[in-house]
């Protein structure tokens, strides 16, 4: 096959960066969209050329590290898939593919299609510590967790924070990845203790790296590779609201009467 | 302290929006239902304007309650808006670079046009309030004094006067249309921001929202249209329709 690429390319966070065309022949339809990349580069490598840089590393739709808007769609065609897992049968002889980064306030462009996406591991890092048992291992069956509590929790723990939820957002908001972080400690036993600390940590933080609010389009749910579902964006809020509203920030006022 | 600090997050602003959302929205059904008195005849609608001055009124004077109903809304209207634009700045800072072409999957129509259907509702709303409840643009506002010497309009002439003119029950009925999508997603919407929602409850959440907004649209514009349509009958001699109705 032969394909027609315009790919963004940006020489670093400063340049204002563009579209560059390439066209390149011999493609086949059972290559990965990355393996049509790595064609590519190859290619104007032999050219002498410096090649498009962009971010992989599992190629088997698990790490999260893959991103790229494919025309129009994080991720590209395919429903509940990461760039690495496209084929190129999902496209047709001579079609025009339009390759740009994922675009947000908060993901700074490092070069060409890679974009620094360590505002999602501070949020992470606001969550915090969960209180954990340090002496010998616990007795397994100590927490007892209902079984759709268990599967409700390891849906929200799917997700691989690829950013392609932001990416998609057209308020560029981060809210389906903070809701899936804040909900899946939050529904075990084991999040308990730090349960509505962390849903304020992690919304603040989600605030303080520049991160839009939610409109409800649901788009972050359409685009999510591990179909990650806007109910946890809604638990996060009724976690978030109770936790800012309700809780009471520290007991100290008890304990000195006490 | 706590609810500024609430407010000051994208997730309190969007409460605010939501909650003062709800309020509107129930002060539209009220609305509707006081506007489909019309079909019960002329002095029905009359005497239900100046039951919503007399409510209550021993303890709130004239029109207490009503004022009291306005500013609920005046304020509920301010907080709806000003923090939807505090969203908006949020937003736009969150997204400094558009795609070449971003292909929206799921959204809807509805959702894509919050702005521009709420931007139409709030002109509407200050023309509206203009030529109903102070009369300034109602081409001959019709306006009697009450026993107490309280000034108040005649609802039905004034209803009549003005949907008569095909165009303004035309931008009635488009008016109407604008708020019955903004209450499609908002009405879906509010469930979801407060957390109400879950995949159980989804379904249904949606149908509830359309079959709201869409209820609201066809009684609020069943009123100009009849009017229109001459399917409501002129108002005959004012006197003559109260005691007909009594």
């Amino acid at each position: 096959m032969r394909m027609i690429l315009h790919i963004w390319r940006q020489s670093g966070p400063e340049d204002k960066g563009g579209f560059q065309r390439h066209e390149l022949d011999g493609v086949e339809e059972d290559m990965s969209f990355l393996e049509m990349l790595d064609t590519l580069n190859e290619r104007i490598i032999a050219a002498g050329d410096d090649p498009v840089t962009f971010d992989s590393d599992c190629r088997e739709g698990i790490c999260g590290a893959c991103s790229c808007v494919i025309n129009g769609r994080p991720h590209g065609p395919g429903h509940k898939s990461t760039t690495c897992q496209v084929r190129m049968r999902a496209f047709k002889d001579g079609d025009e593919i339009w390759i740009e980064p994922f675009r947000s306030g908060a993901f700074p462009i490092v070069k060409d299609l890679m974009v620094d996406r360590t505002a999602f591991d501070r949020i992470i890092e606001a969550g915090g510590y969960i209180s954990a048992h340090s002496g010998p291992k616990p007795e397994p069956n100590a927490s007892l967790v209902p079984h759709p509590v268990a599967e409700e929790a390891m849906d929200a723990a799917e997700c691989i924070g690829c950013g392609a939820c932001v990416a998609s957002c057209p308020n560029g908001a981060a809210m389906l990845f903070t809701g899936a972080k804040v909900s899946h400690l939050g529904l075990l036993p084991q999040g308990q203790p730090e349960r509505w600390k962390r849903a304020r940590t992690m919304v603040a933080q989600m605030d303080a790296e520049g991160f839009g609010a939610c409109t409800n389009y649901a788009e972050c749910q359409d685009a999510c590779p591990k179909g990650i579902s806007i109910r946890f964006i809604g638990r996060m809020n009724r976690d978030f609201m109770k936790a800012s509203l309700c809780e009471p920030d520290t007991r100290q006022g008890q304990l000195k009467a006490h | 302290m706590r609810v500024m600090s609430f407010y000051r997050t994208a997730i309190g602003k969007k409460v605010v929006v939501a909650v003062t959302g709800v309020v509107l929205f129930l002060f539209l059904i009220l609305h509707m239902a006081g506007n489909l008195k019309v079909f019960a005849g002329p002095g029905v609608i009359d005497e239900y304007a100046l039951h919503l001055r007399t409510i209550m009124e021993p303890i709130f004077g004239w029109a207490g309650v009503l004022w009291i109903t306005r500013a609920v809304l005046l304020v509920c209207v301010v907080a709806h808006i000003v923090t939807v634009f505090l969203l908006i700045k949020q937003n736009k800072r969150a997204r400094p670079q558009r795609y070449r072409r971003h292909h929206l999957q799921a959204s809807t129509i509805a959702a894509r046009l919050m702005q521009a259907s709420g931007a139409v509702i709030l002109i509407f709303v200050v023309l509206h309030i203009l030529q109903f409840t102070t009369g300034d643009i109602q081409p001959a506002p019709v306006l009697f004094v009450e026993e107490d010497g309280h000034e108040m309009a005649e609802v039905y002439r004034n209803l009549h006067a003005a949907f008569s003119m095909w165009w303004v029950a035309a931008i009635y009925i488009f008016v109407m249309a604008c708020i019955c999508i903004h209450l499609y997603h908002g009405g879906w919407s509010f469930l979801q921001t407060l957390g109400l929602d879950n995949q159980d409850r989804n379904r249904g959440f949606r149908i509830w929202a359309w079959l709201l907004s869409f209820g609201l649209f066809v009684g609020f514009s069943s009123v100009p249209f009849c009017f229109w349509t001459g399917i409501l009958p002129a108002p005959a001699d004012h006197a003559a329709d109260v005691s007909e109705t009594h």
